[in-house]
């Protein structure tokens, strides 16, 4: 008999417990996609946080994703959300956002609190993807891209590997950007998203400091540091000979570095390897000989090695590391606390050798 | 008596409760300074203290704690003992109940209130640690196994992951000079003392080979370096320190694109608090027993009278223990336990020397 009693007793609480709680139905709910944070144009207020809502209806065969753009001036992200809530009949759902967009503006003064917002909420995912917008957050938003099949997922799908994947987008996930904020020797470096007439392009990569914005990198720039960071799949170099112009394919490229203790200074050793095939020729020949081809990997070495030194040389110039020689140097020797200090010094005089091994390997379905 | 394997199940859901749990937090504290000779030092105690327990135990066949003091120590020292154990076996559950309590609030549903949450935790914890010791352990089977190919995923993720600094895991490793200090010790040996629910369910398994021992150590070894190590791959050796629940935020971190859901986390968190139930449920057991070998007059009334202690003790702890202060109360409980642990050794020694003697002569 006891035993029917407990029996009852769980069922009766399973009962009670189980008409949804606290759950909100579906129905009830808006599914945020993305979130972008502007300067406000409003006095006395700092920021303008954009919320894209999707409204899809979970059709996989249609596209083109209608969205609802919810805006809101106030000081804090916090403030913006919790007054939103007061505009709209729905619970606002944070745990699928896919892309965060920081506007231009807003990166340029101080991005660490927005950072510990996102962080601190255990709703967000932390590998939704970081970007700057350009002009502003809100006009990249509102941007709709009629082959896009979900709301917001044309961002986030510029980012993933899955999606296309293009040799100047280096990108950056939400806990990436707050550990390169918080560790010491590395910053941060981040995809620039920009909103023309007619489309998005993400082809430029801005390099922080600890705290704001420093500096843009050119297209061919941010390839380059892509090179020496997360490596490429599809880059593309042109070069020219005394036979005319080519266009070279890059269809594997790496970097690995080491820093040596030289005799007075510190050097960073750059063994890149690149691989590629010739995709174009510009002017008439007959077939392209070895030779040629030879010539081609010589003149893509020294390219990528000037290339590849100027840039270096031009972040070093202006202090910022986001290929992380401090955590390196760090790594490699012990009690790091007393050679921090050292590595300020060494940084700025920090020497940089590239030895570049370019191959080409064919010239695709043609001679 | 039931398989050997249950030994190891044992040791598995100790380490992997810990591991998600507390220690990485408390190691973390001492990250520039001795965490990582802490975690070396600790594995070797650890093994240390594996391979002993089981020499003494392996004397004392199908006894429990209370048959293997009784006649050895005076009667008023074995009761206090076996007090102490239960008193420091229902601790343990409680900071896993009121931990996991928060983390439900924290991730799953956040509108609902702790009060409904703590008390449908309690229905389940309570009626299943008044099952019999052999359901316990069968239980424990089921559950420790589902979330393998879980672990397994994230495992093969960090390898694969691109994302993951390998050079703040290498700085992290730069620190090994330092001395180790005694709460970072302490954390990480508790990943290797998964065997103390043996002193109750010694009755129901066979005695443990050696081979079984090795495995559990090694595990030990392999899960306290994977649980420090790899938190720091994703979240940097400065930021890691400052994540309340480090395992989830780095879980949160890695990006399955081919997998069935994008946020693992999920998944993740339902293994996470069954097997984190699990163990509260095998802790709440282990005490109501140590309880029954006490043998207070009339044995049955007197679960009843604990059971309502033990409930209302935890209602006052989930009322007033906070996130922040969790992890305080837990380093103090983990440096009690390095030292009731040796103490045990102690006592256990001092039983099979005086069952020689008493066998000799």
């Amino acid at each position: 008999m006891p035993s029917f009693c407990i029996v009852a007793l769980v069922l009766f609480l399973m009962i009670v417990l189980l008409p949804g709680c606290a759950y909100k139905p579906i129905d009830k709910r808006a599914f945020i996609t993305a979130i972008g944070i502007d300067e406000s144009n409003t006095p006395g207020k700092e920021l303008k946080i954009i919320l894209k809502i999707s409204l899809s209806k979970g059709d996989p065969k249609t596209t083109g994703g209608s969205f609802t753009l919810l805006t809101l001036d106030a000081n804090s992200i916090s403030t913006a959300i919790s007054l939103l809530k007061s505009r709209t009949d729905k619970e606002l759902v944070y745990g699928h956002i896919k892309a965060i967009l920081i506007g231009e503006n807003v990166a340029k003064k101080d991005i660490r609190p927005l950072l510990d917002f996102f962080m601190r909420n255990p709703s967000i995912h932390k590998a939704s993807y970081l970007s700057v917008a350009k002009p502003t957050a809100y006009e990249v938003l509102q941007f709709n891209p009629p082959e896009e099949q979900v709301t917001g997922s044309f961002v986030s799908s510029l980012f993933t590997t899955t999606g296309s994947e293009s040799p100047y987008i280096k990108e950056v996930t939400l806990f990436d950007a707050y550990r390169r904020v918080t560790e010491a020797g590395i910053d941060i470096a981040m995809p620039v998203i920009e909103a023309n007439e007619k489309n998005l392009q993400v082809d430029k990569i801005a390099l922080f400091n600890k705290k704001n914005i420093q500096m843009a990198l050119t297209p061919e720039e941010s390839q380059i540091f892509r090179l020496l960071t997360k490596g490429i799949h599809t880059g593309h170099i042109r070069l020219k000979t005394n036979d005319g112009t080519y266009d070279v394919d890059i269809a594997n490229g790496k970097t690995k570095f080491k820093l040596k203790q030289g005799q007075e200074e510190t050097l960073a050793v750059f063994r890149i390897n690149l691989n590629g095939y010739i995709s174009e020729k510009m002017e008439y020949q007959e077939t392209l000989s070895e030779k040629i081809l030879r010539e081609l990997e010589m003149q893509a070495e020294n390219k990528i090695q000037v290339d590849v030194k100027h840039l270096l040389q031009k972040i070093q110039k202006k202090e910022l590391d986001p290929i992380g020689f401090g955590l390196r140097y760090r790594s490699r020797h012990l009690n790091p606390n007393k050679d921090e200090l050292k590595w300020n010094d060494i940084y700025p005089q920090l020497e940089f050798q590239v030895a570049p091994e370019c191959k080409i390997k064919g010239t695709e379905m043609i001679d | 008596m039931i398989g050997r394997r249950f030994y190891l199940y044992l040791m598995y859901i100790n380490a992997w409760v810990s591991a998600m749990g507390f220690i990485p937090q408390i190691l973390y504290k001492n990250r520039f300074g001795g965490s990582i000779s802490s975690i070396i030092l600790a594995t070797l105690t650890g093994m240390l203290l594996i391979v002993l327990f089981q020499r003494q135990m392996n004397k004392f066949p199908g006894q429990n704690i209370s048959q293997i003091m009784k006649g050895i120590f005076p009667e008023w020292f074995r009761k206090l003992f076996l007090i102490f154990n239960l008193i420091l076996m229902y601790c343990n559950g409680v900071y896993f109940l009121v931990s996991m309590t928060q983390l439900v609030k924290t991730y799953v549903i956040p509108n609902m209130s702790y009060v409904w949450i703590f008390i449908i935790f309690l229905a389940l914890i309570v009626f299943s640690s008044m099952l019999q010791s052999d359901s316990i352990l069968f239980m424990l089977e089921f559950v420790v196994m589902l979330p393998i190919p879980v672990y397994l995923f994230i495992i093969g993720k960090f390898l694969t992951d691109d994302l993951v600094i390998s050079d703040s895991i290498l700085e992290a490793m730069t620190y090994i000079l330092h001395w180790p200090n005694y709460s970072s010790l302490a954390a990480a040996t508790c990943i290797f003392t998964g065997y103390t629910p043996l002193l109750i369910f010694n009755k129901q398994i066979r005695p443990i080979p050696k081979k079984h021992l090795i495995i559990a150590g090694v595990f030990g070894f392999f899960v306290l370096f994977t649980c420090y190590l790899i938190p720091i791959g994703y979240l940097g050796l400065h930021g890691v320190g400052k994540e309340v629940f480090v395992w989830l935020t780095t879980t949160d971190s890695m990006r399955f694109e081919n997998f069935l859901v994008d946020r693992t986390i999920f998944i993740l968190l339902f293994f996470h608090i069954g097997i984190s139930l699990m163990f509260v449920i095998l802790c709440w057991h282990s005490s109501l027993q140590f309880l029954k070998m006490i043998k207070i007059k009339n044995g049955e009334n007197i679960k009843w009278i604990a059971i309502f202690f033990f409930l209302v003790a935890a209602s006052f702890a989930q009322y007033s223990i906070d996130e922040t202060s969790i992890l305080r109360f837990f380093t103090w409980f983990l440096n009690l336990r390095l030292a009731s642990d040796i103490t045990l050794m102690l006592i256990l020694w001092r039983a099979a020397k005086n069952r020689c003697q008493a066998f000799v002569s």
